[in-house]
């Protein structure tokens, strides 16, 4: 994983793919689903807008 | 390339009247202000020559007054057909004569709208921070360092002219142009907007936000909050600019290797998210059977656009192997 991860970014890749190749690499050796990947990036935007919402909500019972 | 229009179009930069000994092996390349009176170094008109060739696109030094140049070799002139002479003939008389009338200034900005007329964009650059004026470089899509003749100093080369396809939908090869592609996938993308923006959107707001919300897990707008964040990445965002990237190994070689090493990082990059790409389809046929509590739509449209992210299209995707 971090060879993949370190090949790729000394190459000029976005470092952002390149850590998400990395977990690729690594599921991949591992013999993991790797459907854990789109899983774990699709979520993640959902999760960070459910706690600004969660932000949201509590600020504005707080005024 | 040698001998091309856009090429001989530059035949105004220099003031000898004999086209044909001006232009030997020339090609298109800077010029200092502190080299205006001097003849232009073999290794720079070099330069210039190979990023045109490699990169085609046009060299211009920041630190200068953008004009173009054309450095003068002996040995390529023979190397050139009878065709090519013609031409370099042709555009040198017609370059001279473009010097003779106009003055410095109205030549460049006619240099720069005949480029532009042949679907290369020039803007004149800002000074390096390096420099004397101080003033921050904007992005540029390639720095180059060429080392002067005196040693003293280095000079920093930006190419400034980018090949923009002239707006056409259609290119040469019959497809379609990338400048026409770029602007649908903007186009897309702020539709996308649009629809966060929506009536539906307004409904999750008040579904969320009211004292009595719906059953079931609060559903945000996921869909267009998921396509809009993976559909300007992968569209929007400009590739080379935008994203962080390390960027202190590839500068120190040559630019054709510098290409050749981005483009293998580019393909590890792809080769990797192609190795994904069964698993990715596999969990999106997966989210097929689940829906959003708001827009009822399946959960595997919602997320197809990171199929669509990774080249797959949400075409093709295969039957579902995991179990229920």
């Amino acid at each position: 994983m971090l060879a993949v991860f370190v090949a790729i970014a000394l190459l000029r890749g976005p470092v952002g793919l390149a850590m998400i190749a990395g977990g690729i690499a690594y599921l991949g050796a591992t013999g993991q689903d790797m459907g854990l990947a789109a899983e774990q990036i699709l979520k993640q935007p959902l999760r960070q807008l459910r706690a600004d919402r969660r932000a949201d909500v509590s600020s504005s019972r707080q005024t | 390339m040698p001998g091309s229009k856009e090429w001989l179009a530059s035949a105004g930069a220099r003031r000898e009247p004999d086209a044909a000994r001006l232009y030997r092996r020339s090609y298109l390349g800077l010029e200092d202000r502190h080299h205006r009176t001097a003849r232009t170094t073999s290794a720079d008109a070099a330069q210039s020559a190979k990023f045109y060739e490699v990169t085609r696109q046009i060299v211009a030094h920041p630190g200068t007054s953008g004009r173009l140049q054309l450095g003068d070799f002996l040995e390529g002139w023979h190397a050139l057909s009878a065709a090519h002479r013609a031409q370099m003939n042709e555009g040198g008389g017609e370059g001279g004569e473009l010097q003779r009338r106009k003055p410095r200034g109205a030549r460049k900005g006619e240099l720069i709208e005949f480029f532009r007329a042949k679907g290369i964009e020039i803007t004149v650059p800002d000074r390096c921070s390096g420099t004397r004026s101080g003033r921050p470089c904007k992005e540029a899509y390639l720095i180059v360092r060429v080392t002067r003749r005196s040693g003293r100093a280095e000079l920093l080369e930006r190419i400034n002219a980018v090949k923009i396809g002239d707006g056409p939908r259609l290119s040469r090869k019959g497809g379609l142009s990338p400048v026409f592609l770029g602007r649908w996938a903007d186009l897309t993308g702020a539709g996308i907007f649009a629809v966060l923006s929506s009536p539906s959107s307004c409904r999750w707001c008040a579904a969320s936000y009211s004292a009595h919300p719906p059953r079931g897990p609060r559903s945000s707008p996921r869909s267009p909050f998921v396509w809009v964040i993976f559909w300007g990445t992968a569209f929007a965002v400009s590739a080379f600019r935008a994203r962080p990237r390390v960027d202190f190994v590839v500068p120190r070689f040559a630019p054709a290797v510098q290409r050749s090493l981005y483009a293998l990082g580019l393909a590890a990059l792809g080769g990797c998210f192609l190795w994904a790409l069964p698993g990715i389809a596999d969990y999106l046929r997966f989210m097929m059977r689940e829906r959003t509590p708001v827009l009822d739509w399946p959960y595997g449209v919602v997320y197809s656009v990171f199929s669509r992210r990774r080249g797959d299209g949400g075409a093709a995707l295969p039957r579902r192997h995991r179990p229920p």
